[in-house]
């Protein structure tokens, strides 16, 4: 039977491919997937500032990017938040020293003094050119995160028992931050990062220490590129949330002044820096709540972007980074 | 939590050859393709809840291609700044042409943009409607972007066939 040149063309698209999912990279998958989670669900319960679309997302990983079409989508899958404080979390706040509220139903603790993260890795290849800019942001993760040892024992069992009965419901490992217990590891910075010698691009780090993190990067494909409009990336932090991070971009350098506005119609000022891409502004602030809108405008007062956020529909569509 | 992670061993036992193989169509590296295809599945499975009702592998194949997208722009940022902004052809990793397949050759001389509709629409057998809607482009320029790859690719969608087919 004769085939058309396109079935032929498909056909050798096809191949034939005898790859496999070994044991092995399978665990491997799920063990770094469940990390990604906790470590997702940490950033975006955030106290003091930041993202959204992992794509990342990078994190977006920890944040999602605003789609490509229409160019107004931000993730905004706000899961069902608690209304108050557990009763774990008010023990925390008696008996753990440096444990603070930071939202209706989220309590922040330190880092113990010492305390690894053991599956963390430093730096991983890249390079910070230039300045960074801190955020004002908080970076959050998990209890279970870390070791038994580094936390008082009542603390860390009732956490994971939490977890793992979360899990058998739910399908998957909960993080803390999903109850609202959230180790603070760091604050979030803007920098411009180089990987492998390659000239930079803006991205969050998270600084620990003086030692800094990858976290993710921004953009899809054509962020930032002449002709486009502003990419909002953003947590799915809710309206009862403490504050996270919002970052913005405009392929335009014009911009002086931004407003970051949430869903309750509070206005937060946000920083504007024209050097970590040249010819454009990145925008970014520690935004209360929900963000629902970024207005930029240029040193006469005139609006170069107002950009609102529109709800995704799902996570595939949500899902850019 | 036993029978879903079970799912999603099954998922992701069945996805992977497809998974592997889109991803090295993108890349024409298959040590890249083996990453960016790992990659993909932990993302899915970190959002396996959400995503597993639903489908699984268009949520997982557009987390793939757009971690390919990542990586190119990081390279495209490298090119800019090195102020080489005439490269057409970012996307495919650089290995010496006896690595590579044939098809991967020839997918090489599409720009990284025809080459990702020319999977999702031939490897994925995706309509240009559905992949018109996971690029966010409009299905027009699916139409155009695919005829002028095929074009490239010297495959003719209108003949009968036997002779040349695409060299």
């Amino acid at each position: 039977m004769n085939q058309t040149p396109l079935e032929l063309f498909t056909e050798d698209l096809q191949g034939h491919s005898t790859a496999s999912l070994d044991p092995q990279r399978l665990a491997e998958v799920k063990s770094r997937g469940a990390r990604r989670r906790r470590t997702r669900t940490a950033l975006t319960a955030a106290v003091a500032a930041i993202v959204v679309g992992g794509s990342g997302a990078w994190l977006t990983s920890g944040l999602d990017g605003g789609s490509s079409s229409g160019r107004d989508t931000v993730a905004l899958d706000v899961a069902t938040r608690p209304t108050g404080l557990s009763d774990l979390q008010k023990r925390v706040l008696r008996d753990v020293p440096g444990a603070e509220r930071i939202s209706v139903w989220q309590v922040a603790l330190p880092e113990p003094p010492g305390a690894k993260d053991p599956m963390e890795t430093a730096s991983d290849g890249f390079e910070v050119q230039g300045e960074t800019f801190a955020t004002g942001v908080t970076s959050y993760t998990g209890v279970t995160m870390y070791d038994r040892a580094a936390f008082p024992g009542w603390l860390y069992d009732a956490v994971l028992a939490i977890e793992e009965d979360a899990g058998s419901a739910e399908g998957q490992p909960v993080g803390s931050t999903d109850m609202g217990l959230a180790v603070v590891n760091g604050t979030l910075e803007l920098a411009c990062v180089s990987f492998q010698g390659a000239d930079c691009v803006p991205a969050v780090v998270r600084n620990e220490d003086g030692q800094r993190h990858y976290e993710w990067g921004f953009g899809t494909e054509d962020f930032l590129d002449a002709g486009t409009g502003m990419e909002v990336f953003a947590g799915n932090a809710g309206a009862e949330d403490a504050p996270s991070l919002a970052v913005a971009g405009v392929p335009n350098d014009s911009v002086t002044r931004v407003e970051f506005v949430n869903t309750a119609g509070e206005i937060v000022e946000g920083m504007v820096d024209h050097t970590m891409a040249p010819g454009s502004s990145i925008m970014w602030a520690s935004v209360p709540g929900a963000l629902a809108r970024v207005i930029a405008y240029d040193s006469g007062g005139a609006v170069v972007d107002d950009h609102s956020l529109r709800t995704c529909t799902g996570g595939v569509d949500c899902e850019v980074r | 939590m036993a029978g879903r992670d079970q799912e999603f061993d099954e998922f992701a036992l069945a996805a992977w050859p497809r998974l592997h193989r889109s991803a090295y169509l993108l890349t024409g590296d298959h040590h890249l393709s083996e990453d960016l295809a790992q990659t993909a599945l932990e993302r899915t499975y970190a959002k396996w809840r959400t995503v597993r009702r639903d489908d699984a592998l268009a949520y997982c194949r557009r987390v793939l291609v757009n971690l390919n997208v990542d990586r190119i722009r990081r390279r495209r940022f490298f090119e800019v700044g090195g102020g080489a902004l005439a490269h057409a052809d970012l996307g495919v990793a650089d290995v010496g042409p006896d690595d590579r397949d044939l098809i991967v050759r020839l997918l090489a001389e599409l720009t990284e943009r025809e080459r990702r509709v020319v999977v999702l629409r031939h490897y994925y057998d995706l309509s240009e409607a559905t992949v018109a809607q996971e690029l966010g482009i409009a299905p027009g320029t699916v139409k155009s972007t695919l005829a002028r790859a095929l074009t490239k690719l010297r495959v003719r969608v209108d003949a009968p066939v036997e002779e040349e087919i695409y060299p």
